[in-house]
């Protein structure tokens, strides 16, 4: 992954991460906002450790 | 005495004498010269450049702030604090490692010198210092305050959390800058993530003692609306908390310093990873703690908490006394680890702006006057400059556009002027929001639907790009 589309993933991440519990505000159910919250969060650690790694092996 | 103070005191010495065994272990690493003292000579391993970079990005804020918040204002408070997650990791991937390696290529040792070494100005470094000091002051007096607190609910008076935590954090600096720094975070951050881990395990106990299944608890906290988003976070609202901590890894000196450090790649990969395991799995367990405590408020095993900050200390008078005690040493160890950070950093971006010759003995004489005057605040306890720490975060985000542009342009000479212009235009919106409102208010006050910290970063951000529109290629 190079750092043009790491980026533009990142906007995408924030974006989610800010607009969508409001786009859906009323059907979170449970703890589905809470999930998908840590679920994204945990999925960027996993992208960012990957990229990371290949950017500094470099 | 109570079973809580006696174990409180046992263990606070415990973690005295611990910690200061480790400060003094880490002198062997050798501080000869004031890059030493204040960035370890860049030679962290990946584990200390991890555990001090979580150490000190955690203050007492998570142990008792952020319970407070997910208590009153329900799964939000997750939200804000993993857009600040989020955000970080992409600054540490993006700009991190630029900022690492310009460091060792160009000799950086002060906050500052990204800024004073990018652009050429002197006089920017000397501003940003002063923005620092402003900021920051009343920001390390807030952690003084709140471990002032927990030694006067305790019944130890309040002057003496504030006298003890500045004899450590002094201590634990002058022992070997950086490296005993650094090296107390790393105690300090395992101390605090196992007390969080401890405390979440005894919680679960609790609620199944008390008769509450898991599909109960999360029936009433559906019930009261603390897993969806409650009337509190209103859109901007969210946004006035996440955007100012959006950028705290690039504008906040103390970690931004903290890049400098990995000793190699490999260690800075390192840093990253277990900065976000432990960054994630901190976060994900103190909100549980407050939605938890919130079910059992519903339910009445818990009283009603109004104050936020009351929640940890109303949920631990529950607790075995030397879980109770272990977790008001953590909140301690969270202050602390965030406090002897904070003034390090600062003393470097003013020795090396304002002095003509540095040296350790200087870094050392003005470790100690930021502490006394970070001690001293607290003690007064001035309503303005304490309320002030609230808003550090806006104050020290103009700096995000300098920073970032500094390390990303090509040829950040050229912006000079902007630069300075974009400082002092940034600077001036976060404290005229301050003076007219009020730094609470400023805070959350929002103009067009966008918060405060909203317009700092427009009018920080807008001469700079101007500048560089201008003169492309220049």
């Amino acid at each position: 992954m190079n750092k043009t589309t790491y980026t533009v993933l990142l906007v995408i991440v924030l974006v989610l991460h800010h607009a969508l519990p409001y786009i859906l505000r009323g059907s979170w159910t449970g703890w589905s906002l809470y999930a998908f919250w840590a679920c994204l969060s945990a999925t960027w650690l996993a992208v960012t450790v990957l990229a990371l790694r290949r950017w500094l092996e470099r | 005495m109570t079973a809580l103070l006696a174990y409180f005191l046992g263990l606070l010495a415990l973690f005295m004498a611990a910690g200061t065994a480790v400060a003094a272990a880490s002198r062997r690493m050798g501080v000869r010269s004031v890059s030493d003292f204040y960035t370890g000579g860049r030679r962290l391993s990946g584990f200390l450049a991890s555990m001090t970079y979580a150490a000190t990005t955690y203050s007492s804020f998570m142990m008792i702030g952020l319970v407070g918040y997910s208590y009153a204002r329900g799964v939000g408070s997750l939200g804000f604090e993993l857009a600040y997650f989020v955000a970080t990791l992409g600054l540490l991937a993006l700009v991190g490692p630029i900022i690492w390696r310009k460091a060792r290529e160009r000799g950086w040792v002060s906050p500052t010198d990204v800024l004073t070494d990018s652009y050429g100005v002197k006089a920017l470094g000397l501003l940003t210092a002063f923005v620092y000091l402003v900021a920051l002051v009343p920001y390390s007096s807030a952690q003084f305050i709140g471990v002032g607190k927990v030694f006067e609910s305790l019944g130890l008076g309040y002057a003496g959390g504030v006298l003890v935590m500045g004899g450590l954090s002094l201590l634990w600096t002058v022992l070997a800058g950086l490296w005993s720094v650094a090296a107390t975070d790393a105690f300090q951050g395992l101390w605090m993530i196992t007390v969080a881990c401890a405390l979440v395990c005894w919680l679960a106990g609790y609620v199944l003692s008390a008769g509450l299944s898991p599909s109960e608890l999360t029936v009433i906290l559906e019930h009261r609306g603390l897993l969806g988003l409650t009337e509190f976070w209103k859109p901007s609202v969210f946004l006035a908390f996440t955007l100012p901590w959006m950028f705290f890894a690039v504008t906040n000196p103390q970690v931004l310093q903290r890049l400098y450090m990995p000793r190699d790649s490999k260690a800075y990969y390192r840093m990253v990873v277990w900065f976000g395991v432990y960054g994630l799995s901190f976060t994900v367990l103190v909100t549980l703690l407050g939605l938890t405590a919130a079910a059992l408020t519903a339910v009445g095993v818990l009283p009603q908490v109004r104050d936020v900050d009351a929640v940890t200390p109303t949920l631990l008078a529950k607790a075995p006394p030397l879980l109770a005690a272990a977790v008001y040493v953590g909140v301690v160890a969270a202050s602390l680890s965030t406090v002897d950070s904070i003034v390090l950093s600062v003393s470097s971006a003013l020795t090396r702006e304002l002095a003509r010759r540095e040296s350790i003995w200087l870094a050392c004489t003005t470790v100690a006057l930021l502490t006394g005057l970070s001690m001293a605040v607290a003690y007064a306890r001035p309503g303005y400059i304490v309320e002030l720490s609230v808003l550090s975060s806006v104050l020290l985000l103009p700096l995000a556009p300098l920073v970032l542009v500094a390390v990303l342009d090509s040829n950040p000479r050229r912006l000079r002027g902007a630069a300075l212009a974009s400082l002092v235009l940034g600077e001036a919106v976060a404290f005229t929001g301050a003076g007219l409102l009020g730094p609470r208010k400023a805070f959350v006050y929002s103009f067009l639907g966008v918060p405060l910290s909203g317009w700092v970063l427009v009018a920080s951000a807008v001469p700079l790009l101007a500048a560089r529109a201008l003169k492309k290629g220049g």
